[in-house]
């Protein structure tokens, strides 16, 4: 249980939109795709966004893997989210007891690596993936993952069909935008900011290439399909079909921040939350022929920010980036989100700003039963 | 030395102080009383109400109704259609921001607490219920000086023969609150103004002079050339959800200059009509609307199908609702600049929640 002292109340509305976690997600339908990034802007990104303060304070660094420049663009749909916080918030039902909501939702995952950096480092070092954009179709998510979690959501139309082959899979990502940085430019509500097309899953012969010639093809050569065929239970085997670019316990870092309201560029608030997406009963597994995909960004103004996150050299005279693509895959599976986790409280300086300690909540996810064995509580 | 806020895409908000040319103002009037006021301003200005009375410390601030025969909410329609645009050192290096937003917005006296004479009661404004079409203006809203803002689908339809204005809006949600109710594009809201009919004209004479001077407050008429807003800024714990990591009162100033000729329309010639859902319930009591059977017209009582593709975002609003229709006691629209900036943070409610597991 948690405790907590000196707390101040949440004043609630009854139509207040911030469904919080934990969620779950039965029958969610995923298409992911293995691009490449470029580890230095997200390393950048790392230290402006994780590695907060001095690093004795924190206590631990965000670092990129090197063996591993890829990002992992998902496209989630979910026609079930079922919120599991039943407990009413004042005169509010709880979240829970409110029905179930649907949504998509489309985001670029890149896995770090969280060492700790004092003589607990063995206890703090896991992974974590940090999402660079994350963009979904309801409000409600929306806003509970930008006031709740940290993650830095958009609010997007998200267009998933199939293209103009049957089986093959079409995305498009509309967020509000400018294309240029005109004061005269009024904002686009939907403005195209990326595309994803797929012939259809392997062994079909699109794109008319050898699909031996795609690592994941190999698994569907007839000695691949052997060994799949002899499984009894798939899902055991996603993490190894996917050749490790699923992570089936995937835990987002994301900066949970907040401006002051005189004073804008001011923070009154900065942590780090962490929260788990926990993959099971993974079945209709389909590899698609890395050979035809086509990830394409729109390089508009105001989408080259998000671009230099994880590419280099986007600057603006290149209107739309075909990023490389070197898995796909699709598959249904249950996901459960919980275990939030408030893993780092930054300290604040300045203004109104209540003096706010340093806190952390580190220890990584494989150690905490041990540490809750010794401790004699989970932390 | 501030702690700098860290800028990303995710927040190229509309940052205040921003400006807004040639927004087009509908101002309803409906009635209310102080027994409802007084709810709303306990609740969430005061933060004495019943259920959070023993978790939070008052602030310096007591926030009364103001002292009238007659109370009354403000339903306003601001078609932000030009686009507004941040003059703030923060603002993102973009254009204009274009929106419509509707809002329910009560007056309200701030006074400092305990009482003192050195410093004087403010007539001021509280929003309890705002909507708009655009996302990033819903962000802006609740991130920086916090008002409780829901992102809908608001149709403003052009002026035809006959009809003045139409406005729907609709939200994504959960009509009958239960374990398996599924979300839909709910209606929320309906207004409709008609013409002016030769001789229908009103006559200003005949309108109560409080009110009057209220609407004057919001249209910028006679001495009133801004009002405060005041909102309470508030951001959920992720460890426990009844609780607030950051709650804070925000004060704001809007301004409106280059108003043109006001136009009054006679409370006969509108429609308006908030929708019965379990969400809009509170807003519905709120304002102590009846029910009728029914959507208004010209909307059909349909209920769309789900969405074909799994997990898509329903579009196609469900009209087949009860409704809870207003009586508006005077209704003017104009055209004007209206300026925003945020005046200051009133107060910080104390100590900072820092939640950490045993």
């Amino acid at each position: 249980m948690t405790s907590v002292a000196g707390a101040v109340a949440y004043a609630q509305y009854v139509s207040s939109i911030e469904a919080p976690p934990p969620y779950h997600f039965p029958d969610v339908i995923v298409h992911a795709f293995v691009i490449d990034v470029a580890m230095g802007p997200v390393q950048q990104y790392a230290d402006r966004m994780f590695n907060l303060g001095p690093q004795k304070t924190r206590g631990f660094a965000y670092r990129t893997v090197p063996t591993w420049p890829y990002g992992l663009l998902l496209f989630i749909q979910y026609p079930k989210m079922i919120c599991t916080q039943l407990t009413d918030m004042g005169s509010a039902p709880g979240y829970g007891r409110r029905g179930i909501i649907t949504q998509t939702e489309a985001f670029l995952a890149i896995p770090l690596i969280r060492y700790g950096t004092t003589w607990k480092a063995p206890l703090e070092t896991t992974v974590d993936w940090m999402l660079p954009f994350i963009t979904v179709e309801n409000p409600m998510s929306a806003a509970c993952g930008r006031e709740v979690l940290g993650l830095e959501k958009l609010l997007a139309d998200i267009e998933i069909g199939e293209w103009k082959y049957p089986e093959s899979f079409e995305a498009k990502i509309k967020i509000p935008g400018w294309k240029t940085h005109s004061e005269h430019e009024v904002q686009d509500e939907g403005l195209t900011f990326a595309e994803v097309k797929t012939h259809p899953p392997m062994p079909t012969p699109w794109p008319g290439g050898n699909p031996l010639g795609s690592p994941l093809g190999l698994l569907q050569s007839r000695a691949g399909t052997t060994l799949v065929d002899s499984l009894a239970d798939l899902s055991l085997w996603a993490g190894r079909l996917s050749l490790g670019t699923l992570p089936l316990d995937m835990r987002t870092v994301s900066l949970k921040q907040f401006r002051d309201a005189a004073n804008p560029a001011q923070a009154i608030y900065q942590a780090l939350v962490t929260c788990r997406s926990r993959y099971t009963d993974v079945r209709d597994f389909r590899v698609f022929n890395e050979n035809g995909v086509s990830v394409v960004f729109n390089n508009f103004a105001s989408f080259n920010p998000i671009l230099q996150l994880f590419m280099n050299g986007i600057d603006l005279t290149i209107p739309q980036i075909q990023v490389p693509c070197r898995a796909a895959y699709s598959l249904r599976a249950t996901i459960d989100y919980d275990d939030l986790r408030t893993i780092y409280t930054a300290p604040l300086e300045g203004g109104q700003i209540a003096p706010v300690p340093p806190g952390s909540d580190l220890v990584a996810a494989w150690a905490r039963p041990w540490v809750g064995l010794f401790k004699g509580t989970r932390p | 030395m501030i702690t700098p806020f860290i800028e990303s895409f995710a927040t190229q908000h509309l940052i205040p102080p921003w400006v807004s040319d040639g927004v087009r103002t509908w101002v309803f009037a409906l009635p209310l009383t102080a027994e409802k006021i007084t709810w709303l301003l306990d609740k969430f200005m005061n933060g004495t109400g019943l259920d959070i009375q023993d978790k939070l410390a008052p602030s310096a601030y007591v926030y009364t109704p103001r002292r009238l025969p007659q109370q009354y909410a403000f339903l306003v329609i601001a078609d932000h259609r030009e686009g507004a645009i941040s003059h703030s050192p923060s603002a993102p290096p973009f254009g204009k921001f274009k929106s419509v937003v509707v809002g329910l917005t009560v007056p309200a006296m701030r006074a400092p607490w305990p009482p003192t004479s050195d410093i004087a009661a403010e007539r001021v404004w509280v929003q309890p219920f705002t909507a708009c079409d655009s996302s990033t203006w819903v962000f802006s809203a609740r991130e920086i000086w916090g008002v409780d803002a829901q992102k809908m689908k608001i149709d403003l339809q052009r002026p035809t023969p006959g009809v003045q204005l139409h406005l729907d809006a609709s939200y994504i949600g959960i009509a009958h609150f239960d374990f398996k109710s599924v979300n839909e594009m709910l209606a929320a809201l309906h207004v409709e103004v008609g013409e002016v009919a030769p001789g229908g004209e009103v006559n200003p004479a005949a309108i109560d002079t409080h009110l009057q001077d209220l609407v004057d407050e919001l249209s910028g008429q006679g001495d009133h050339r801004s009002i405060q807003i005041d909102s309470l800024k508030e951001f959920r714990s992720t460890a426990d959800l009844d609780l607030a990591i950051y709650r804070a009162l925000v004060s704001s100033r809007q301004t409106l200059s280059n108003v043109s000729p006001i136009r009054v329309h006679r409370p006969s010639d509108v429609a308006i009509d908030f929708m019965w859902t379990d969400g809009m319930e509170e807003l519905l009591q709120f304002l102590e609307l009846p029910t009728v059977p029914g959507p208004p017209p010209p909307h059909k009582a349909i209920r769309p199908p789900p969405p074909p593709q799994p997990g898509d975002a329903p579009t196609e609003t469900r009209w087949a609702l009860n409704r809870g229709p207003a009586t508006v006691m005077h209704c003017v629209s104009f055209a004007a600049t209206l300026g925003f900036s945020v005046l200051d943070t009133l107060h910080v409610y104390q100590p900072f929640p820092v939640v950490y597991r045993p």
